[in-house]
């Protein structure tokens, strides 16, 4: 099993792995994070999700809804080709039995140029 | 026409709108309802998002596009044909299909016109495009 956090960014549901995740906190005055999805407006309202990166930690811009989930490591699927040269932060889909799938966000291919 | 003929290719029809075209029947593996598709931000153009299929997720392509670009993509469609090239399987959303029929062969283009698509097949006296998945695979994929 692999435990997943659920945000919400750009209108759209991700998952990252949980063990990446540090804090999903209240974002403070004069932050300005990015937004997790690059192009996606930031929320007024966005939470802070504080990430494990490969560049060290990072902070991203979240919608308030944010849920944790556990999934079977058999709901975890490749991505096909197409799909990661295009946009290698995305790892895998999570497929659940009981709601939508969802992506599954790498957090070590999220770099410093992606942003609004 | 003789039976040898006929046998020689099978064509499965699928429509979008008003407008169909052939599938290579060898290589459809489901059709599928109506589904849900998972969008992907930054994905190349024509990929309309990914869907969960057997145990791996599988791209779903927008034919619109290839067929004048009338049928807004976000439109929900009725079938979901998942055919498996030599690369990757792909899933196609459509508005209908047909069931899958042995034919003449195909012959070049000439009466339909359609990018990717250049043969065509005559399926019950209609002249239609044959869809080459590969080919748009590959424009896809130097695309990405």
């Amino acid at each position: 099993m692999s435990s997943l956090t659920l945000v919400r960014a750009g209108g759209a549901v991700y998952a990252l792995p949980g063990d990446r995740v540090r804090a999903v906190r209240a974002r403070r005055v004069r932050e300005a994070p990015p937004s997790l999805v690059p192009g996606a407006p930031t929320p007024a309202s966005a939470r802070v999700l504080e990430l494990d990166t490969a560049d060290g930690p990072r902070v991203f811009a979240v919608e308030p809804t944010v849920e944790l989930a556990a999934i079977d490591d058999e709901g975890l699927l490749p991505l096909p080709p197409l799909v990661t040269r295009a946009t290698p932060r995305f790892a895998a889909l999570a497929a659940f039995l009981d709601r939508p799938a969802v992506l599954v966000i790498d957090p070590d291919q999220l770099h410093e140029e992606d942003g609004p | 026409m003789s039976d040898d003929a006929m046998s020689e290719f099978v064509a499965m029809p699928a429509r979008l709108g008003g407008i169909w075209f052939a599938l290579d029947a060898s290589a459809v593996r489901e059709v599928l309802g109506r589904v849900s598709v998972t969008s992907v931000p930054g994905g190349p153009v024509g990929l309309m998002g990914v869907i969960p299929w057997r145990g791996r997720a599988v791209a779903v392509l927008d034919v619109a596009p290839m067929l004048g670009g009338t049928h807004p993509s976000q439109e929900p469609r009725n079938r979901t044909v998942v055919l498996e090239s030599s690369q990757q399987a792909v899933a196609l959303p459509v508005d209908g299909v047909r069931e899958a029929r042995p034919i003449a062969a195909p012959r070049p283009a000439h009466a339909v016109r359609m990018p990717h698509a250049s043969l065509e097949v005559e399926v019950d006296e209609r002249v239609m495009a044959l869809f080459d998945l590969n080919e748009w695979l590959a424009t896809l994929g130097d695309a990405a």
